[in-house]
């Protein structure tokens, strides 16, 4: 099953997956770590939140395998899930952490750098420890479009599907975002 | 390496979710469910449009029949006119049930794709249209009415004319022609409110009178001239203007049929006319309007 199921795309393998479950571990594996990342990124912490909330990702995901809508990606659809799911865990628990996590993200830092004003990065000694507490202090909804942009790489039509926002909205997000983010790394800056 | 950052390893985690679905026999919903769901948003969607655009046809037909060309005679200001026109509650319905049919499509499978001002404009152009269609098929009437008669806040657009109307002392008057009676120079009417006046058409205009021969439902501008022997005020007719309905008919009951009584007498046509009616305000405005009609 393993050798069958690699060569096949994510929309494949949820047709298969509809009346062969155990296909559905393969998708499972293609986005465990994705998933597991983004939603560091979003502010879920601990090991076993993350854990917790992925089976919960998945488990959804499954369930709701017939409403997979194949005018889109998979991936913007279960990255549409996994963000609802982490909206939930954070209403659970009453509050969204504050920190930001900067980890294994070189590149993502290289494109949030060229992402701001080059002239301002020129300015400013732009560093990851900066940027995580730049970052922290964004309101969730600017952050989450950085994250998505920036960190995950989605383009806007992906984003826009991920967050059920007009493509639109997903660019003045972004570009409030990056100002405010300007702003706030100036202020950090000695 | 921290505990929080020690990934699961994929294998552990597939194994885990298949695991728990064959425990908790979680199955995929069946594809009906979502099918039906889109489709309800769908229905909910077009329910509210509807609901607005019965909205903007009561709206319409409210400020079609507001008797614009009165203001100056009904009001004292047209700030107040305008305010005891203004149709609050249909406006406020109209932009709260199209705020909630925007709300609904965007719950809609691609719904949420549209920006707001996009799904705004096409809502508002929606409505308009549909609103305008009903409008001029008379369903505005019928909803004024509708609501007019169950909300105990709600004055529909005829009770309101016709309170507005029914002030003898402010010199308005408005209602049913009974009779009309030629050679005695006079005619009856019944007002809004029930009673019958008897009244002289000797002031009026021959173009008045013209309209006491041809239409059912006419207003009446004029002033209190004196009081009979009774004490009751003696209302003198200097205007009158036919009560037209733009986007509905008058409310039944149907009228009563008319008696006119007509003798043909050679007249002059200001033979007989007082200069009474001069004070009657806006004169000239209302002198124009009527003249302007056809």
């Amino acid at each position: 099953m393993a050798e069958s199921s690699a060569f096949k795309t994510d929309e494949e393998i949820v047709g298969i997956a509809l009346t062969h479950k155990e296909f559905f571990g393969e998708l499972v594996r293609r986005y465990q770590d994705r998933l597991g990342r983004y939603l560091r990124r979003l502010g879920v912490f601990r090991h076993e939140d993350i854990e917790d909330v992925l089976q919960n990702i998945f488990l959804k995901t499954y369930r709701n395998l017939n409403d997979f809508d194949r005018s889109l990606k998979f991936s913007s659809w279960i990255y549409r899930i996994a963000h609802n799911e982490a909206m939930s865990f954070f209403r659970s628990r009453s509050v969204r952490p504050e920190g930001f996590v900067l980890e294994d993200s070189e590149t993502a830092l290289e494109m949030l750098k060229s992402g701001l004003d080059s002239s301002f990065e020129a300015e400013l000694a732009l560093d990851s420890a900066h940027l995580s507490k730049a970052m922290a202090a964004l309101d969730p909804k600017y952050r989450d479009v950085l994250v998505l942009r920036y960190f995950e790489d989605r383009e806007y039509a992906d984003i826009s599907d991920i967050l059920r926002i007009p493509q639109g909205t997903v660019a003045t997000l972004l570009n409030r975002a990056k100002k405010k983010l300007r702003t706030s790394l100036s202020h950090l800056q000695p | 390496m921290p505990d929080e950052l020690k990934p699961t390893s994929a294998e552990d985690l597939a194994s885990k979710v298949l695991e728990r679905i064959e425990e908790e026999q979680v199955a995929p919903r069946p594809a009906w469910q979502f099918t039906w769901k889109n489709r309800l948003y769908w229905f909910l969607f077009a329910l509210l449009v509807i609901m607005a655009s019965c909205s903007l046809s009561a709206l319409l037909f409210s400020l079609a029949n507001a008797g614009w060309e009165f203001a100056s005679v009904t009001n004292d200001t047209f700030a107040d006119f305008f305010w005891s026109v203004l149709p609050s509650v249909w406006i406020v319905a109209a932009i709260v049930v199209l705020f909630l049919a925007y709300e609904n499509f965007r719950q809609t499978k691609h719904g949420y794709r549209l920006s707001f001002l996009t799904a705004a404009g096409f809502g508002v152009l929606g409505v308009f249209v549909a609103g305008l269609a009903l409008y001029a098929a008379g369903f505005g009437q019928v909803v004024d009415e509708q609501f007019g008669g169950r909300l105990p806040f709600y004055e529909s657009t005829f009770s309101r004319q016709q309170s507005m109307w029914t002030k003898p002392d402010r010199g308005l008057l408005a209602g049913e022609i009974v009779d009309v009676d030629s050679s005695n120079m006079s005619f009856r009417i019944k007002t809004f409110d029930g009673q019958v006046w008897e009244l002289s058409s000797v002031d009026l205009s021959p173009h008045s009178r013209d309209l006491l021969m041809s239409k059912n439902i006419v207003r009446v501008v004029g002033i209190i001239d004196s009081v009979d022997a009774n004490g009751k005020p003696v209302f003198k007719p200097c205007f009158v203007f036919p009560w037209d309905v733009h986007g509905g008919r008058f409310p039944s009951p149907p009228p009563m049929p008319r008696v006119v009584i007509h003798v043909e007498v050679e007249r002059k046509p200001d033979a007989g006319r007082s200069t009474d009616c001069k004070g009657v305000r806006p004169y000239d405005y209302l002198r124009r309007l009527q003249e302007s009609r056809p």
